[in-house]
């Protein structure tokens, strides 16, 4: 038995000059980045910022030309994505169309769908949000009941969607829906990409216990797409979800949402040496985490399907980012205001840190998939 | 022969729990010498394999220790080799004399290398004047003391900390597989109330994790084997056993906790492997020892640069030299 299988990574040799480029890009923003807003950075919201990276070629890289994409390999995207977590750059607006809404509209949709979204996806110009969890289907995502019923050439949808982060500022959703009446499970679910303006559809934001207001509820009433709407094909939903959550589980953001806290406790330890033994203890597991999600990575890009692996990345890397603000609360004797960027990130991060394990699959779910894979059950 | 024909051999090899004749017989001791100086010519990921199979088979033989001789005397070994990560002694003239604690292998090394004020030095095996086996370690460990013993000076410009602790970390690494292979067969099998173990979700849960602590041991452990290559190593080092180390606490309590009582008898394998995992933690730097060094390390580095020191090296590590 082997755990995981390491897969060493061949840097491209632009890899320098592509460092060099997003570096500078995030050097002429940066300045106006407070410390809270650093922390989770990519949930947090910057159209401007959004807009500059698309303009530089920095969203939608791994695409076709035709669709606006720039065609790089899927490293070169990774590059740029660890370098604007580990700045705590605000790439939350366009993060979920970038990651996943586009992938999978260019894996599975229409020509209609490809030709509108992607290339206003990768100019930084659409931003999405997620359409899976319901009031009765959180980590049991088959339990959905949003419906969706054919009227002449057009779909008619019905029902809510929860904890919709961003529903309030996107532009479109692709949403798991249930297009056979009187189907149960994973049986008669289809995908479709609903614009957010269309006439019938709601969003009433949940405020979260950081006084954060970026998830929501979308009501959908009557809402009435055109056949083209239609995402792959009909009853295919559970079979695009799975490879839809896949992709959301592999990036690098599933360890590094607490990384300027990390990096700012190096700087404290300058002066209070009792920290050493933490920022060592963090720091080995970052190095390792940062391995094992590039080893994913070189995976995808051989297009294979590292569902499992990228479950383990995930669970650890959850764990890793939500210990990192208690440890650091264990550790140093500061109040807890603003003035200081380490408590003003470490007070924002105590809050947040209970999320990190519970979006994009809760770790009870993941470590399901673990034991399976394990051979267990 | 390609890495994974060595592998292969070494995996069937050391299934039959061999003597060291069996092993030298294929050249495995010499992996890391230089062909031209009559070795194997084996690489660093060649030794990563080797070293991560002689912990999934708890192999009690010093092959690990006396490959890792081999890439620092650069000539063919005389032997069984074991390598002491602490030496209290002191020379005097061309003599040695001194104490060498927790020697794995120590009590059937035919040579000792250890390393006194950043000098190496080689001990011969027969100048043991009393050797103690340890508690922990039972027969895979010895506290060995040298009186007036001869000893060869080794010119080699390394730390003998640090590539034994990259060395450590395979042997963990296969360890930890082991363990969790054995868990995880254990809890398929066995059945109480009316369901196997592996059917209890809390079971589960556990066994999810144990394999997470595997999977980062077994990543950490390769990745400081590609950044020997390149010279300087002890920040991969640090990174790779202080994360095996996190994980060895974890993987134990695991694997015990899944089989009862039967995993903490010796007549049942578990404890070849638990039991080495616990010496192999001490060994070659504790978790405190490497989390020291990394925050010295870092605090150096600084927190705005610490991304660009972490990735740059990852890819220096990574580009073949050209």
């Amino acid at each position: 038995m082997q755990s995981f299988v390491s897969e060493t990574v061949n840097y491209p040799d632009q890899a320098d000059s592509l460092r060099a480029d997003i570096r500078a890009l995030i050097a002429r923003f940066s300045d106006h980045w407070t410390p809270r807003e650093r922390v989770n950075c990519w949930t947090n919201f910057n159209p401007e910022f959004s807009r500059a990276l698309g303009e530089a070629g920095f969203i939608g890289m791994i695409w076709p030309k035709q669709f606006g994409g720039h065609e790089r390999s899927v490293l070169e995207r990774y590059i740029v994505q660890e370098e604007l977590l580990a700045a705590g750059a605000p790439i939350g607006a366009h993060w979920i169309a970038d990651r996943q809404s586009g992938t999978l509209i260019l894996r599975y949709g229409n020509d209609e769908l490809r030709h509108y979204w992607l290339p206003r996806i990768a100019r930084g110009e659409a931003f999405a949000c997620i359409g899976l969890s319901e009031p009765n289907a959180g980590s049991d995502l088959a339990s959905v009941r949003t419906n969706a019923r054919r009227d002449g050439d057009d779909w008619v949808i019905n029902g809510q969607k929860i904890w919709t982060t961003g529903a309030h500022m996107a532009h479109f959703m692709i949403a798991l829906v249930r297009t056979e009446a009187g189907s149960e499970r994973h049986q008669g679910l289809s995908q479709f990409v609903i614009p957010m303006d269309a006439e019938g559809v709601t969003t009433r934001p949940i405020t979260d216990l950081s006084n954060g207001k970026d998830f929501n509820e979308v009501f959908f009433d009557n809402v009435r797409v055109p056949a083209h709407a239609l995402l792959g094909a009909e009853g295919n939903g559970w079979e695009q979800v799975t490879a839809e959550l896949a992709i959301e589980r592999s990036g690098p953001e599933r360890y590094l949402s607490s990384y300027p806290l990390y990096a700012a406790l190096i700087d404290e330890a300058r002066t209070i040496p009792s920290l050493k033994q933490l920022v060592g203890q963090l720091t080995a597991q970052l190095w390792t985490l940062r391995q094992m999600s590039l080893s994913v990575i070189v995976k995808l890009g051989r297009g294979e399907d590292p569902g499992l692996e990228a479950a383990m990345v995930k669970d650890l890397g959850n764990s890793f980012e939500q210990d990192i603000p208690a440890l650091v609360q264990g550790a140093m004797d500061t109040p807890l205001s603003n003035n200081r960027p380490v408590a003003e990130m470490l007070s924002y991060l105590l809050q947040l840190a209970p999320s990190f394990s519970l979006r994009g699959g809760t770790r009870e779910v993941l470590r399901g998939i673990i034991a399976r894979g394990l051979g267990l059950r | 022969m390609s890495d994974h024909l060595l592998l292969d051999m070494a995996d069937k090899l050391f299934a039959e729990a061999p003597d060291w004749s069996a092993v030298a017989e294929l050249g495995l001791p010499d992996l890391l010498v230089p062909e031209a100086a009559g070795g194997f010519g084996g690489t660093w990921q060649d030794a990563h394999g080797v070293m991560r199979l002689a912990g999934f088979h708890a192999l009690d033989l010093p092959l690990a220790e006396t490959i890792l001789a081999g890439a620092i005397l650069q000539r063919p070994t005389e032997g069984r080799v074991a390598l002491a990560d602490n030496c209290a002694g002191a020379v005097s003239g061309t003599k040695f004399s001194g104490r060498l604690e927790a020697v794995a292998g120590g009590h059937q090394a035919d040579q000792v290398l250890t390393q006194l004020n950043g000098k190496i030095i080689l001990l011969d095996g027969k100048d043991i004047a009393t050797s103690e086996k340890n508690i922990l370690l039972g027969e895979e460990g010895a506290t060995l003391d040298f009186a007036s013993a001869p000893f060869e000076e080794i010119a080699w410009n390394g730390d003998l900390l640090q590539i034994g602790a990259i060395m450590r970390t395979a042997q963990m690494a296969g360890a930890f597989d082991a363990a969790l292979q054995m868990s995880v067969g254990y809890a398929n099998d066995r059945e109480q109330f009316g369901r196997k173990l592996g059917k209890f979700q809390a079971v589960q849960q556990e066994l999810a994790v144990f394999a997470l602590e595997a999977a980062a041991a077994n990543c950490a452990s390769i990745a400081a084997f590609r950044a020997v290559a390149q010279g300087d190593y002890g920040f991969e080092a640090a990174n790779a056993k202080l994360r095996c180390n996190m994980a060895a606490a974890k993987a134990t309590r695991i694997a015990h906790q899944v089989h009862g009582a039967i995993g903490f008898t010796k007549e049942y394998d578990l404890q070849q492997f638990t039991r080495r995992i616990w010496g192999w933690r001490s060994s070659f730097g504790s978790e405190a020892h490497w989390a020291d060094y990394l925050g010295d390390l870092l605090t150096q580095v600084g927190g705005d640069t610490l991304w660009s020191y972490m990735v740059e090296r990852d890819q220096a590590a990574s580009t073949p030299a050209h």
